[in-house]
């Protein structure tokens, strides 16, 4: 027998051994872990004793403690500014066109004052440009039915209209317009196409050009209109995406089309001459003012843009409660709902807005105010009936308390601050749409309310935070 | 004397950090309630023969089972285990093939006066606990019909930090101490994974439930030990670790929830004893068997656990040829150790006791000059009964040790 010393073996021969043990070792532990077992199943199920007290336990919320219908300006856009001009009567919105032309024309070799008399001048028509949207009728191969039949009064106004004023009542006039056709007052539009011509008389063209000055002018839709509330291109129009196409040079806002004899020639080779307005403006001259209490149903308006904001009463729902799902939901009455396809966003509100009566906020204060939950792209005011939105994390942060002030829910349009649903260019301005949601005092499947699920701990109700 | 320097420490170092940082808890059903399972930490020599240890000495290959048989060291020793179990639990739910890998110790010896004096130092998982059920489910909410998996999942351990000496006042008898930072964590989860109905990108339209229970451990308990050898064929072994308390901290969580719960409690620890005997046969054969008990009837901690406690006992006995070194002896020249360990859980299951038997064999090979070695153990344990317990499990279990050595000073 030979024992070997300590350390005969030498540096490398240690070395080996060592690394030899390591790597059996790390091939076994790897060879064990690498060997797959059953997924976990039923067995020791009778072992576990532990359970969630209260497991999807449904609760509906529809007490609306607190509620607001608040009123939001954009200063960047006052209603003058708008691109786009609504005429006519729906679901009690009532909005008639203003117009302000400057007939100080300035005269050239080509556009000779001269011109201006009955032996020139062949007639004179007042130009309207509708939004595509709006349907061209018959000529509209997609959807030939979507039209507006309009009867037209023209007035004009005691005096140039004055932008601050609207939306309120019709300015007052001193006189309403005959048009250059027989039979034609109402004149009669059939909504066909895109564009309105209204024939104007020449004797009062040309005595407007003779006294000069600006001048204003109102279209209004009589009652024998169809219901609807049509839009039109407005001087300030920039998203021309939302037009049919139109010739080059056309002017979309409203604006006199004047056709010269044919022996006249203009600068532009032409002998058709295009007065632009120097101002144009929507009346809403009827306008509901949107419930202040949500009892009588609420609405949701964009346009002159009109949000409401609820705080529900959450104290049937119990302290330390785990949110499964929330769904905040609304039945919009879509018999009397009208308008473009919008966004509908529901966001996160300081409570101390829903003050009565609502006050006015601005856009800036809005955005500043709100914290954006969730949202549906596409919503059609006319088509879409019940909405849901899932409000679960919101309602999980007011049960865990953590904002120092309560906090309430406000539907709005796809603003900009809510860029997930802002789709687009089109901002809540431009269309005017009105989605008009059942009150508090409907059924209970159609009033506004929480569908609340929850799970529930009595180990975690009652201890420390 | 100074010789080329021994790479079994860092090595081993690497080991443990490898191992560790992959080890997985996976146990039996038996452990998803009450404090735990025991956790076989012994080294693989000593799980070969069955778990006895006590009252060994020896001073190439120390076993830690009894600290004070470290007095004899006369190297640095380092001692790291991992183990693999393949698990085949039942009850009436069905069947279920499980795998786990773990270390559960790792130790160390370092002399201070060379076969007198020595301190030690450690980490050693005493209990350990996982185990997950996971079943279908459905519920009811406003018109849905929400299906999904609860599921439960208990994990933790306990493990411990000795920090011990060993002395040997006089020729044939030597003593040992150790003070054990106890420490450990228990986690219970349950989930109601809701899965259906799922929006369009397959998220579930309901949130999950989740609910957690964390325990965190902290005690210090203190070991103390002896070895005896009266004879040069027999020797006697005892340790005594006297009850302890162990703070606990719980922590009630739901998942999603700012409110938690939050309590402190105290698990009451029983005292441990142990007893061994060695006995050498005829040539390189010896006998030996351990008899271990904590009282865990007198365990105090919460009424659930309490009133299902019983005294965890162990018998373990076993039969071990020491290894040699013929020139020439080949395969004769290995060590062979078979053993039998029978335990009485510290808990009842279904209203009767836990039995656990443990078939146990092993080797080992040295490494060159005596500077440590390698061994391994295979055993199979039947832990419970269907009949009496509603469960059982089939454990086969490979343990690998490695014991190195260096000359430090």
């Amino acid at each position: 027998m030979r024992m070997l010393p300590a350390g005969d073996e030498g540096f490398w021969g240690r070395l080996g051994r060592a690394a030899a043990a390591a790597v059996l070792l790390c091939g076994a532990v790897l060879a064990l872990q690498a060997c797959t077992g059953d997924e976990p199943g039923p067995v020791g199920l009778d072992l576990v004793d532990r359970e969630i007290d209260v497991v999807l336990q449904p609760l509906g919320i529809d007490a609306v403690d607190r509620f607001a219908a608040l009123a939001i300006e954009d200063a960047d856009i006052p209603l003058s500014r708008q691109e786009v001009l609504y005429l006519g009567v729906e679901a009690g919105v009532a909005s008639a066109v203003l117009v302000n032309v400057d007939f100080d024309l300035e005269y050239d070799e080509f556009l000779r004052e001269s011109l201006f008399s009955v032996d020139s001048l062949q007639s004179v028509k007042l130009s309207l440009t509708k939004l595509e949207v709006f349907g061209a009728g018959a000529a509209d191969e997609e959807d030939p039915a979507k039209v507006t039949e309009f009867s037209l009064h023209l007035y004009e106004l005691t005096a140039p209209f004055d932008s601050t004023a609207y939306p309120g009542v019709m300015p007052g006039f001193t006189r309403q317009l005959s048009f250059a056709v027989e039979e034609g007052d109402p004149f009669t539009w059939s909504g066909e196409g895109l564009e309105i011509f209204v024939p104007i008389r020449l004797d009062d063209f040309l005595g407007w050009v003779d006294d000069g000055g600006m001048r204003g002018f109102m279209i209004t839709a009589t009652t024998d209109s169809d219901s609807g509330l049509v839009g039109f291109a407005a001087r300030d129009l920039d998203s021309y995406n939302e037009l049919a196409d139109v010739a080059v040079g056309t002017i979309v806002g409203p604006n006199f089309v004047l056709d010269f004899d044919d022996a006249v020639e203009l600068e532009d080779g032409t002998d058709v001459l295009l007065l632009p307005n120097s101002g144009d403006i929507s009346t809403f001259h009827e306008l509901s003012a949107a419930p202040a209490s949500p009892e009588d149903g609420f609405i949701l308006r964009t346009g002159l843009r009109s949000y409401p904001a609820f705080r529900f009463d959450f104290s049937a729902l119990p302290h330390g409660a785990f949110i499964n799902r929330a769904v905040f939901r609304v039945t919009n009455d879509t018999l009397v709902s009208f308008g473009n396809l919008h966004s509908l966003v529901v966001s996160e509100l300081d409570a101390e807005f829903l003050a009565e009566p609502a006050g006015t906020m601005t856009l800036d204060e809005l955005a500043d105010a709100v914290y954006v939950i969730t949202g549906q792209t596409s919503v059609d005011p006319v088509l879409n009936r019940d909405l849901g939105f899932d409000v679960t994390q919101a309602v999980q942060r007011i049960v865990n308390e953590v904002y120092e002030g309560e906090r309430g829910l406000v539907l709005t349009a796809g603003e900009d601050f809510a860029s997930r649903f802002d789709q687009g260019v089109i901002d809540p301005e431009f269309y005017f749409s009105q989605f008009n949601f059942l009150g508090t005092a409907a059924a209970d499947s159609l009033r506004p309310r929480l569908e609340i699920t929850y799970s529930l701990s009595e180990e975690i109700t009652g201890g420390g935070r | 004397m100074t010789g080329p320097r021994n790479f079994t420490a860092p090595v081993l170092a690497v080991l443990l950090a490898g191992a560790l940082a992959t080890s997985g808890l996976a146990q039996t059903p038996f452990a998803l309630t009450n404090i735990g399972q025991r956790l076989d930490n012994d080294d693989a020599r000593m799980t070969g023969r069955g778990g006895w240890g006590l009252a060994v000495d020896d001073s190439l290959h120390p076993g830690f089972k009894n600290l004070a048989s470290l007095y004899s060291v006369r190297h640095v020793t380092l001692k790291f285990t991992a183990a693999g179990d393949k698990v085949l639990s039942e009850d009436e739910g069905g069947e279920r093939t499980s795998y786990r890998t773990y270390a559960p110790a790792m130790r160390v010896a370092l002399p201070v006066i060379k076969g007198r004096l020595a301190v030690t130092a450690g980490f050693v998982v005493d209990r350990s606990t996982e185990w997950t059920t996971a079943v279908d489910d459905s519920w009811e909410a406003w018109s849905d019909t929400i299906s999904g998996v609860t599921e439960f999942q208990r994990r933790g351990s306990m493990f411990k930090v000795p920090l011990g000496v060993a002395f040997s006042p006089l020729q044939g008898l030597s003593l040992g101490a150790s003070l054990d930072l106890q420490r450990g964590t228990l986690r219970e989860s349950l989930y109601n994974f809701l899965r259906s109905p799922a929006t369009l990108t397959g998220a579930g339209l309901y949130s999950s439930n989740l609910l957690t229970t964390s325990d965190e451990y902290s005690g210090t308990s203190v070991t103390t030990g002896f070895l005896f050898s009266p004879h040069t064929r027999i020797s006697v072994g005892g340790s005594y670790t006297p009850a302890y308390d162990v703070d606990v901290d719980r922590k009630i969580e739901m998942g999603g929830l700012a409110q938690r719960s939050r309590s402190s409690f105290i698990l009451g620890m029983p005292e441990e004893m142990g007893l061994g005997l060695q006995a050498r046969l005829s040539g390189r054969w010896r006998v030996g068997a351990d008899y271990q008990v904590q009282k865990f009837s007198a365990f105090t901690g919460p009424e659930e656990w309490r009133s299902a406690m019983q005294d965890e006992k162990t018998l373990s006995v076993g039969l071990e040829r020491t290894r040699a070194n013929e020139r020439r002896g080949g395969w004769s020249n290995l060590p062979v150790r078979v053993g039998l360990r029978s335990r009485t859980w510290a808990y009842q299951v279904g209203g009767a006791e836990v039995r656990e038997t443990t078939f146990s064999a092993g080797t080992g090979f040295p490494f060159r000059g005596e500077m440590g070695q390698m061994d391994v153990a295979l055993s199979y344990s039947l832990i419970g009964d269907l009949q009496d317990n509603g469960l059982e499990s089939r454990v086969i279990r490979l343990s690998i040790s490695v014991t190195g050595l260096e000359r430090w000073w």
